[in-house]
């Protein structure tokens, strides 16, 4: 009896040793194809995912007709995820474009991008615009011997700063010597221009009710305008800081209100033609991202605060030059006005108003200065676009080195892919 | 008594370990074909993997290349598109051709709503093999970009649509030993091929076309080489033997 037991026994562990042996092989042999069936889909993936990251830094935006490469470069250089490339293109949101495009390629909340920014301080680029009638040729006189060694002096410490200055149409003729228009008063320089608004008026998208750029020596809102749009000499490049400068000490258009009985200010009276000016240059500002600063002035020395001095030019009529006390004149009687009128100006387009209350008649300059100095971008940590990533899914890094524009520098995307 | 316990038990032992024994080899075998049918199958999502790499990285086939001959990996030229669409109309560039599998690709355009923007290109072959004849197939896609001009770049998904099936396996032997002829590499060559179906030749069009058991339609593919070739009659196992002479197969 044992013997059978022994032998059925025997057998018992021979079957289990061959089920085990059977159920092995086809462990390992479904184990290993299940691998390799894995290994061979995640190599398709990976390609894909490196595909898609290849191909989309080498597509191009359509307005700006600039590759996804160079405009998260610039985003980075800029610190920031919009680019602005002047009137004409206008605003390029880096985000968006990457956003539609890997939409289109992975598929909605399937992917994530990074790009830390780099710490890089940007170029500066300014336009100004000059009131030339004949109440400015105390400034003229500080701008052209001072303005253009102020931006030398930022080159000189390594900020790279360039203004463009554009007087308005006029050109009074100051008893002081200098003229209210560009001549050989203002030195040429890489960095410094100066140049008479008349000759930017045709690539102005803003026109006066008259079809012009400008109307009147005072007429910086259109002024602004114009010289927003066109640019400054280099023209726009979107990598700077871009600023606008008005300096004057009238309305735009001038202070005159002709309906009234007596010619000059008349405070309370509606400035129609004077508020249009304004408010084209505050669109303008507005739709080109360009703040404006702008620098209220008069020629007070020594005299109390907002008493006029002594306004020295020459006419026709008076070849010697016309000296004039102010205490009368306009631009003194509507200093208030103006005042209000430049702040509107300032806080609509995210600028600065250096009114009579801040400004001294002799620091034009110190406050052109500052304003530079201050002109830093609101920069961004890095761009981010994209779902965030699921930490209870497998997920594709894909590492591209991005040259920042300009600076020599390389920043790095981080592209990553879930299924 | 015990005795003849053991008479009994004896054999059923030895019937059952004989059983168990069979059951072992055929599981073995099984395991092996099945081995040898995912190897097929993985073949299949490798090639298609490799034929969607070459199109969108090869300067022979899509890839953009500079004047100063830097190629652009995954961004194809728009023209290079153009010209397959025309020139492969119905056939396999050979930049990317698999000898072994049949494939047709579809790139398309993609707009800011992710969907296509209605431009697309196509090319490859046009028929693939159906029915019992069809082994397996797969389409597999990838993301490019689609170069327009040096300002105009825009996002594409080209996609392959790869079959291993027998009308591309036969075309696909028949080709190679044309193109290893054309070159002077080899000039004969044989192959055993089962067809699930009927093969003829048409010299007109130069394709070759393969009708499967039980069905009417006709599924054809257009070939490199002129053959002669009297087609194969009959389903089945057959033995082919190709020479090549002065730019014809002659398959016997």
């Amino acid at each position: 009896m044992k013997g059978q037991v022994f032998e059925i026994f025997g057998f018992l562990i021979l079957a289990i040793a061959v089920i085990g042996v059977i159920l092995l092989i086809r462990y390992f042999m479904i184990g290993s194809y299940g691998k390799t069936v894995l290994a061979m889909v995640e190599r398709h993936v990976y390609e894909e995912v490196h595909a898609g990251v290849n191909s989309i830094f080498f597509m191009t935006e359509e307005k700006s007709g600039r590759s996804m490469m160079e405009l998260v470069g610039i985003a980075a250089f800029t610190g920031n995820d919009t680019v602005n490339f002047g009137p004409g293109v206008g605003d390029v949101n880096v985000v968006k474009e990457l956003e539609w495009r890997l939409d289109a390629l992975y598929g909605k909340g399937k992917w994530h991008v990074r790009v830390p920014y780099p710490d890089i301080t940007p170029d500066v680029q300014i336009v100004m615009v000059l009131d030339a009638s004949a109440s400015m040729c105390y400034a003229v006189k500080e701008i052209s011997t001072r303005l253009p060694a102020v931006i030398e002096s930022f080159i000189s410490a390594g900020k790279k700063v360039s203004a463009t200055l554009y007087i308005l149409p006029g050109g009074a003729d100051c008893c002081n010597g200098y003229k209210l228009q560009c001549s050989d008063q203002f030195p040429e320089t890489p960095y410094f221009h100066c140049r008479g608004i008349v000759e930017i008026e045709s690539s102005c998208d803003t026109k006066t009710a008259k079809g012009v750029g400008v109307q009147t020596d005072e007429d910086y809102g259109h002024g602004i305008a114009c010289a927003v749009e066109a640019g400054p000499v280099e023209e726009w490049s979107p990598l700077s800081v871009k600023l606008g400068i008005i300096i004057s000490d009238e309305l735009p258009e001038g202070s005159e209100c002709f309906s009234s009985s007596r010619f000059g200010c008349c405070p309370g009276q509606d400035y129609v033609e004077q508020r249009k000016s304004l408010e084209a240059g505050i669109k303008s500002a507005q739709e080109n991202k360009i703040p404006i600063f702008t620098i209220q002035q008069i020629d007070f020395t020594g005299k109390d605060r907002k008493e006029c001095g002594t306004i020295c030019f020459k006419n026709a009529d008076c070849p010697g030059g016309i000296c004039a006390n102010q205490d009368l004149l306009l631009q003194c009687a509507c200093t208030d006005l103006v005042t209000q009128y430049h702040q509107d100006m300032a806080s609509a387009t995210g600028g600065k108003s250096f009114t009579l209350d801040s400004i001294s008649a002799s620091d034009i300059i110190d406050k052109i200065n500052q304003i530079i100095v201050e002109a830093k971008p609101v920069k961004k940590p890095s761009l981010e676009a994209g779902s965030a990533v699921p930490s209870y899914k497998s997920t594709r890094v894909v590492e591209v080195l991005i040259p920042v524009s300009v600076s020599g520098v390389y920043t790095k995307a981080y592209v990553t892919q879930w299924s | 008594m015990k005795g003849q316990l053991s008479y009994i038990i004896k054999p059923i032992t030895l019937v059952m370990i004989v059983v168990l024994l069979i059951l072992l080899y055929q599981s073995i075998s099984e395991s092996t074909v099945k081995e040898k049918e995912a190897q097929k199958s993985l073949n299949v999502v490798s090639s298609a993997t490799d034929v969607l790499l070459m199109l969108a990285n090869s300067y022979d086939c899509l890839a953009y290349r500079t004047t100063t001959e830097s190629i652009f990996s995954n961004v194809v030229d728009v023209g290079r598109l153009e010209e397959f669409s025309e020139r492969y109309e119905a056939i396999e560039p050979e930049c990317a051709r698999s000898y072994e599998f049949g494939w047709r690709a579809n790139v398309y355009e993609m707009g800011k709503n992710s969907l296509p923007t209605g431009a697309n290109w196509s090319f490859g072959a046009k028929d693939f093999s159906y029915g019992a004849a069809l082994m397996d197939s797969i389409k597999l896609d990838m993301p490019v970009a689609i170069r327009r001009s040096a300002k105009l770049v825009t996002p594409g998904i080209m996609e392959v649509k790869l079959v291993d099936g027998e009308l591309e396996k036969i075309a696909g032997f028949i080709d190679w030993s044309c193109q290893l002829g054309r070159k002077g590499r080899s000039v004969k060559s044989s192959a055993s091929v089962y067809l699930h179906g009927t093969v003829a030749y048409n010299a007109t069009d130069n394709t070759l076309c393969l009708t499967p058991s039980g069905s009417k339609k006709k599924i054809c593919r257009q070939m490199i080489c002129q053959l002669d070739f009297a087609g194969l009659k009959s389903p089945g196992e057959h033995m082919l033997s190709l020479a090549y002479s002065e730019g014809r197969v002659v398959i016997t």
